[in-house]
């Protein structure tokens, strides 16, 4: 036999046995195993497997026992037939498994907001991933805040940063808001320190941060002339110092 | 001299690790890779050594670790001043674009599996540079068919790739006692093969249902464990660079974690190099 076809079985041998263990489809490796007593084993392995993968996974997506009623057996049956993916973490087999309820259940606009949030949770880790530096720059900044908003009202010079580790996504139901009667929201998800926060903007939040996101490091004088020319919307001074004051004790911006 | 000393880093173990005896550090790279993360996963303590403890290199897997994962543990080792990486020998996934079984398995010893984990180090040793590669002997509840036997695949994957030992004692303990070897030949047998060495210290249970001893890292270490861990140190004179101690179930106080600590230290500090 060549090396390469040694290699080639070795390939073949691995991917029957992982594949099957994954989902403790453990018949298929008893040709594999090498005593007589393995097969009680084998299940105890990927048993114990499955398990710890369940209670991950639980963890993960805890917050959508809000909204499914059959959220364990949806567990179950997920990880009973879509095997982890290669290099799967906790957070990335959790975002697969919203997608993979979205077919499964067609959902509610109530229960399309949890695996909303869930998503956007994961997408705001990844960007975190992917920024690492802009992210770890940004949280020095926000560290800085409580001085510099104190500051506020009378440091013109100060400038204002928009947390770049952020996404908007689109509430479509009250569930999430308070029961606001709104029938829905745009929110924005953003990393603070190692945690992520959620906050629903009004219009002219919505001004400023997309103000912000066009030109970064504005002075108030400047946002208040970006708002202007981008939008017609003429912030009062005072009006603009509440606004950013509030995204900055969110850790939404942060002042330098 | 005496290797490093200290514990796998959890949250519930951070209260102690000012203790003296301990002047180590092992970190997960799966649970230091928190992309959110500010600070470095040991602090602001200052270690003598420092090890990266991976789960998915897959070292026995068909065909190399995917470069983002390299990359990211190579960031983490760096961020927190390790000089080595360590994973265990056996394989968790079947491919890059393939599935995790969740879990690592031994492969089968075989002369295939044995060239296909040669590869795999090597590449990992390049990528590493100057980052010191040990890889682990894992326990298991079954094993493949093979040709080979354990001692055998793996004095040649220490011969053949030149990479470091991390002896896990209680894994040695816990396959010789559920298949029927002695733990004290398989060290002395492997041994003379590794150039560098580490060493995992843990306590699991005998189950009795599938009578077998699981290396849950859930009680203290059991006195035979100890009394392996001497033998071992004694083999490996002059080539044990560090010992970490693993717990994550069932925690000791803080009496408990400094005691076990202190005693991996003192049994160390017993052997001498003979001048």
């Amino acid at each position: 036999m060549t090396t390469q076809s040694t290699g080639q079985n070795y390939t073949q041998q691995l991917q029957r046995i992982a594949r099957a263990l994954a989902v403790a489809n453990n018949a298929v490796v008893t040709p594999d195993v090498a005593d007589d007593l393995a097969p009680d084993l084998v299940s105890m392995f990927t048993d114990g497997n499955l398990d710890k993968r369940f209670d991950k996974l639980r963890d993960q997506v805890e917050l959508l026992e809000d909204g499914i009623s059959n959220l364990d057996e949806l567990i179950e049956e997920y990880v009973g037939t879509v095997p982890l993916a290669a290099y799967d973490t906790g957070s990335s087999d959790g975002d697969r498994f919203t997608q993979w309820v979205a077919r499964r259940i067609n959902p509610t606009a109530e229960q399309r907001d949890l695996l909303a949030v869930i998503r956007s949770r994961y997408a705001v880790e990844e960007t975190a991933r992917h920024n690492r530096l802009i992210h770890v720059r940004f949280q020095e900044r926000l560290s800085l805040n409580e001085r510099s908003l104190a500051e506020l009202e009378s440091n013109d010079s100060l400038r204002m940063y928009l947390n770049p580790i952020r996404l908007t996504a689109h509430f479509e139901s009250d569930l999430l808001l308070g029961n606001s009667g709104t029938g829905g929201a745009d929110v924005v998800f953003f990393a603070v320190g190692t945690e992520i926060r959620v906050a629903v903007l009004d219009e002219d939040g919505q001004h400023v941060v997309a103000a912000l996101a066009r030109n970064d490091g504005l002075s108030q004088a400047e946002l208040s002339g970006c708002i202007e020319s981008s939008s017609g919307r003429n912030l009062s001074a005072d009006q603009l110092l509440e606004i950013v004051t509030d995204t900055v004790a969110l850790g939404l911006v942060a002042l330098a | 001299m005496t290797p490093a000393i200290g514990y796998a880093i959890r949250e519930q173990n951070r209260p102690i690790l000012d203790d003296p005896a301990i002047n180590a550090a092992e970190i997960t790279f799966e649970r230091a890779d928190d992309p959110l993360r500010v600070d470095r996963y040991v602090r602001d303590h200052d270690f003598d050594l420092v090890s990266v403890h991976a789960l998915k290199l897959s070292p026995a897997s068909p065909d190399v670790p995917n470069r983002k994962y390299l990359e990211a543990l190579r960031a983490i080792a760096i961020e927190n001043g390790a000089e080595s990486v360590s994973d265990h020998l056996g394989f968790t996934r079947d491919g890059d674009d393939g599935v995790e079984m969740g879990h690592f398995a031994p492969p089968p010893w075989t002369p295939a599996a044995l060239s296909a984990t040669c590869r795999n180090i090597d590449h990992i040793q390049e990528f590493l540079g100057d980052t010191t590669f040990y890889l682990e002997t894992i326990a298991y509840l079954f094993s493949f068919r093979g040709t080979l036997s354990e001692a055998e695949f793996l004095k040649g994957v220490l011969s053949r790739t030149g990479c470091g030992w991390l002896l896990d004692v209680t894994n040695v303990y816990a396959n010789a006692r559920n298949f029927g070897f002695n733990a004290f030949d398989f060290i002395s047998e492997v041994m003379p093969h590794a150039d560098r060495v580490q060493m995992h210290l843990a306590g699991g249970y005998f189950d009795d249902k599938s009578e077998m001893y699981i290396d849950s890292h859930s009680h203290a270490v059991p006195d035979d464990v100890w009394e392996l861990y001497r033998f071992a140190l004694w083999q490996g004179v002059g080539k044990v660079d560090a010992v970490f101690i693993e717990r994550d179930q069932d925690f000791p106080d803080e009496n408990g974690w400094r005691s076990e600590v202190r005693q991996a230290r003192a049994i160390a500090e017993q052997i001498e190099v003979p001048v």
